[in-house]
This record gives structure tokens, sequence and C-alpha cells, in this order.
């Protein structure tokens, strides 16, 4: 029983990891049509910036709170460029792949193909977990559960809610529309951008402080959190956070069930298991609204 | 007139290539030449399977991987487990492929919106669970790799000789399938969908069907091909056949060419294939793959028609500049292969910025806004 509790709790903090790794995706998809490889780029290269500072002997705490400027400045940069260029969903994929794939061989030139881990002298917090009764729970994930819980639910009123979402849901479907409404909304997509800048820095030196570092690792995340912004609703930051728990829960369940090599592939399967039965996604998305 | 020296001028290139080997053995020349090009017809074959979906029918897969991967691995497993003959273990490896293909078909185009995103993220999704399969199935591989037998050809055909031939006959199998359905009515029907699907579909263009057997064609062309490459890969990895290389290549590759056409792939293929043989030397691998990453952002976002289509008007230009380039670089006592891929890149140059300076030059940049504007 408590290993059944443990395993579900891990989901959860797992799944919300998840749903802070992946909300600058289905910001930049649900928004301006943007599918966003470069993401992945912005959390490993914060990844590989919290090893460098750590092993010199950075409080990775200051680190975290570092990460989250400067990840808002480099999605807002990145936002700029892109909006420079023009391109459809179609292109946008392949370019911001291309553009992954150049990050992949400079961090192989700079950082080599061998895994970098931040040494433990310098990251006790990777080991410190608080207990709750019987469940143990790692602090980074503890940190990565309030930061998602707290910021997609902040993200997902101020978007029902506030003038300012209500003009961007609104621009989806008609933009010309709400631009002669008078609301100006490539800066309000910048205001986005800047938070999926931000949420993917954060999540990145997250990810530094829980697994090890190398150029190819990015791999290993896109269909896991794509599948959580599709199953979520693309552009639904709360439903991403169900979507990314549904994930972590299957996956702990299956490697708790003994199956480690099924675990890698819940994703794939929960995606297309999810897209059988819902073919919608779980949640609503903002593109259900697009005209056209 | 025009018809008879097209088809002289196949007939041609046919005969040539068939001589290929006969010629490096007379005189005696390196027998890279012939595993070079058979890279060529490799790529030919693997970019057209994709570009059937992907360009075609406007539905990008990311999952090129899946399909050869499953042709490499239906083939090897067939070959070393069970011993079947290497002609039937290929054919198979093309069947696995196509219902593999087909699969993921059903699942993402009975979607009403957001079909193309999904179809992308599912064919990546479903490669890259098929990479942790076969690193975990110990039936498949289980991480070890298979070693395949030393197999022995017809003919007494060295084994360069032999796939030099059977690549030669799947790419014309390819170009054939990709030129056919270009002009038939399956492809109108694709291009009508890539287009305006809603459109196409309220036309009467059933759209699903036209999909579905692009979608299981490619997989059966990424399969043959696939299955063949088994034989020269030789020592059959999960980590090597599913890296991201082969759909990052065969994107590029058509992105490049153009994907609207049967020939993109051909030109993509050629550019692509002579840069990265020539690249992916020692210790050049992450400094090509940066240059190949910044090449399909450049294509992407300067010709998002590709090559193709501005070789019709300024072919012949091309071609004199990247001879030109070849001469030069031949001249400079460098190896041939060196010098083609040189000669190829200055073209590719030569393209971008003629197209560009005319394109955006002040006339056309005020017509491209007109364009834009009425566009909405």
């Amino acid at each position: 029983m408590v290993e059944l509790g443990q395993a579900v709790a891990s989901g959860v903090l797992m799944g919300t990891f998840y749903a802070l790794l992946a909300l600058g995706l289905t910001l930049a998809w649900g928004f301006f049509e943007t599918i966003d490889f470069t993401h992945f780029a912005v959390v490993f290269g914060f990844g590989y910036v919290a090893y460098e500072l750590a092993t010199r002997g950075v409080d990775l705490r200051l680190v975290l709170l570092l990460v989250a400027p400067a990840g808002a400045l480099v999605g807002m940069g990145w936002r700029w460029v892109l909006r420079r260029l023009r391109l459809d969903e179609a292109r946008s994929l392949v370019f911001t792949f291309g553009a992954l794939v150049v990050f992949e061989g400079l961090s192989k030139l700079v950082w080599t193909a061998d895994y970098r881990r931040i040494p433990t002298a310098q990251n006790p917090y990777a080991m410190g977990a608080a207990t709750l009764g019987p469940l143990a729970l790692p602090f980074t994930q503890v940190v990565s559960f309030s930061l998602s819980l707290i910021v997609a639910g902040a993200v997902g009123l101020w978007l029902r809610r506030s003038y300012a979402g209500k003009a961007l849901r609104a621009a989806v479907s008609d933009e010309e529309m709400v631009r002669s409404c008078g609301a100006d909304v490539e800066r309000l997509r910048l205001l986005i951008a800047a938070l999926g800048g931000a949420t993917g820095g954060i999540g990145g030196v997250l990810v530094a402080m829980n697994y090890a570092l190398f150029p190819n690792a990015a791999e290993q995340w896109v269909g896991l959190l794509f599948a959580a912004v599709i199953l979520g609703g693309i552009g639904n930051p709360a439903g991403l956070v169900f979507g990314g728990i549904v994930i972590g829960v299957a996956e702990a369940l299956a490697q708790g069930l003994g199956a480690t090599a099924v675990a890698r592939l819940v994703g794939a399967a929960a995606l297309v298991i999810g897209l059988l039965v819902r073919p919608e996604g779980l949640f609503p998305s903002v593109l259900g609204r697009r005209e056209g | 007139m025009s018809e008879l020296r097209i088809w002289g001028a196949i007939a041609g290139v046919l005969v040539g290539l068939l001589l290929v080997p006969t010629v490096v053995r007379a005189l005696g020349l390196p027998a890279y030449y012939l595993v070079f090009l058979y890279f060529y017809f490799f790529w030919v074959a693997q970019a057209t399977s994709w570009n059937l979906i992907s360009g075609y029918a406007g539905y990008f897969s990311f999952g090129q991987g899946a399909f050869y991967g499953a042709g490499v691995y239906g083939a090897a497993v067939l070959i070393d487990r069970h011993g079947v003959p290497y002609g039937l273990a290929i054919l198979a490896g093309a069947a696995v492929s196509a219902l593999i293909a087909s699969a993921i078909g059903v699942v993402t185009f009975r979607l009403r919106q957001i079909r193309g995103p999904v179809f992308a993220l599912v064919t990546l999704a479903v490669a890259l669970a098929m990479h942790s399969l076969a690193n975990n199935v110990s039936y498949l591989d289980g991480g070890r790799g298979i070693p395949l037998p030393k197999l022995s050809y017809p003919f007494g055909l060295s084994d360069v000789e032999f796939l030099y031939y059977a690549g030669l006959g799947v790419g014309l199998v390819a170009v054939a399938m990709g030129w056919w359905t270009y002009r038939n009515r399956h492809g109108w029907g694709l291009r009508a969908i890539h287009d305006d699907e809603r459109v196409a579909e309220g036309l009467g263009v059933p759209t699903f069907a036209y999909k579905m057997g692009a979608l299981a064609l490619s997989g059966a062309l990424a399969g043959l091909s696939g299955g063949l490459h088994a034989l020269q890969i030789r020592y059959v990895t999960a980590d090597a056949v599913f890296s991201l290389r082969v759909p990052l290549l065969v994107i590029m590759m058509c992105v490049l060419g153009g994907r609207r056409h049967w020939l993109g792939p051909l030109v993509g293929a050629g550019v692509i294939h002579a840069l990265n043989d020539r690249l992916s030397g020692p210790g050049l691998s992450s400094l090509s793959e940066v240059l190949m990453g910044l090449l399909l952002m450049v294509v992407v976002a300067a010709l998002p028609e590709g090559i193709s289509s501005h070789l019709r008007q300024r072919g012949m230009a091309a071609g004199l500049v990247g001879l030109s380039g070849l001469g030069v670089a031949l001249v400079a006592r460098l190896a041939f292969l060196d010098a083609l891929a040189i000669g190829i890149a200055v073209a590719v140059v030569f393209l971008v910025l003629r197209t560009h300076r005319f394109a955006l030059g002040p006339w056309h940049r005020s017509k491209a806004r007109e364009v834009e504007a009425a566009r909405g």
C-alpha cells in the first residue's frame, strides 16, 4: 500500500515537473502558432549553465533565482527572431528543429558527448528529501511541484479572467479584429514568450540537479513533453498539469510493477491511447477556436 | 521531339549508371565511388518516401527513422534469427514498415482538427518508442546489436557491387513511385489536401483513403530501402538506426530540394549527401551537425519552395557555376569527391544569393508586400 502511495506521489511530482518544462511549448503553440523545438535548447542550455556555475561554487538556489530573468530574456529574444521570419506552423517546426540540432552540435563541441553531472558536494539538494508521513519527497521535485502549480494556475487564471488574457485568446481566432479593438497582441505575446523562457530555464536547472546532462538528452524528453501538451489541450496550462500528471503516474506505476523497459514507452503509449479515446485531447485546446 | 530527347537522356543516364561498376573494375578505381553512389541511391529512396506523405500531402513526419528502422530490423532479425534468404527478408522489412505506417495513419487521420501537428508528433513518438523497444526486447536486439553473417551474392559480385546494383534498383523504384504518384489522380488529390483539406474533402477527394495510401506507400518504400541497408550496415545497433540523423537528413533533403515535385528529393539528396559525406570525416561530425542545422534554418527561411523550382529558371547558370567550382577545385589538386562537394556547395550558394538579390530587390519587396496584404 505504501509502495502504491509512493508510486502515485512520485508520479504526481514527476508529472508536474513535466508540466513545468512543457509550459513554454504549450503557450508558444497555442498563442503564436510556433511548434518550438528550441524550447528544449533553452532547457538544456540553462541546465549546462547551472552545471558550469555549480562546479565553480555558486549556490544552486541562487542559480534558480538568476535563471528566471535570463530565461525570460532568451524567450523574448527568440520570439522576436521568429516573428521577423513569419513562419507558419509547419515551417516553424522545421526551423526550430534545425536550431535544436545546431544547439546539440555546439554543446558537443563545448561539453563533449560525455555525461556531465553536478558533483554531489555542490549539489546537496539532489539527495535532500522532505518526508510526509511514510512518503519521501525529493527537494527538487517539491520545488517544481509548487512552481508548476502556482505558475500554471496563475497563467491559466490570467488567460481566462484578465482583459489581456481575453485579448490573447481572441487573437487565436481572429487577430485582425483584436488589433483593431486596440489590443497590442504582439506585446502580450512577448510576455507569454518571457514566461515560457523563464519556466524553461528554471526547469533546466532542476534537470541539471536531478540528471546527468549530455548533448542529445533533449531527445528523451521530446516525446514525453509533447504528449503532455497534446493530452492537456494546446495552450491550456491547467490541462497541461493534468496531462503531465497522467503521464507521470502511468510511468511510475509501470516502474512500480517492475516493467522499467515499458516505462520509457508510456509517454508514447499515453499519447496514442489518449488520441484514440479523445481525438481532441483530454482538455479543451485554444486551437479549437481558430478560424478555418 | 523533346519527349524523345528526354527519354533518350534518361536511358543514357541509366545505361551509364549500370556500367559504373564495370568501369571502376576495369580502371582499378577505388571501390569507394560505388559506396558513395550507393548511399546516394539510399538517400533518394528515403527522401522520396518522406516526400510522398510530407511533401505532396503536407503532413510533416519526424518518424522516418521508425519506417527505415522497421525495415532494417525486420530484415536483420529474419536473416540473423531465422536464416531467411535476404531477398525475402528485405521484402518482409518493407511489409512491417508499411503496417506500422498504416497504424499511425489510422490513429492520427481520424482527428478533426490539428491533424498535421499531431501527426508530426505521433510519428516522432513512435520512432522514440521503437528505439527503446529495440533496446529492451532481446528478440529484437536487447542492446547488444545484431551482427549479420557474411552473405554470398549471385554472379560473383563483391558485396559493394551487389549493393550498388540493388541500391540502384530500389532508387529507381522510388523515383518511379514518386513520379507516377506525382502525375496521376492520387498526386493531384494529395496536393489538394496540402492546399486546403476541407475544400478538397468537399469537392469529393477521398482524403482519408488518399492519405492512407500515400503513407503506406511511403512506409513500404522506406522499409524496402532500410532492409537493403541492413546488408550495408552489417552490424545493426538500435542507437545508430534510430538516431535522429535519418529523419533530420531526409527532411533537409526534401526541404532543400523542394517538397512539391518528384525531382525535389533527387536534387536535395545529391546536395546533402555530397556535403555530409565530405563533412563527416574524423573530428568533424559535431561541426557538420552544426552546419547542417544552420543550412536547414537558412533554407527554410530563405527558400520555402526549395531549390528545384529555381533550377528550372537558373539551372544552366547554376550548373555552370557548379562545374567551374569543380574545375577550380580539381586544378587545386583536391580529391574528386571533395571537388564535387565544393562544386555543389558553390552552386547552392549561387542559387540562394541569386534568388534573393532579385526576390528582395526594391521592386519585388513592394510586390511581396502587396501579396502579403492581399493574403490578409
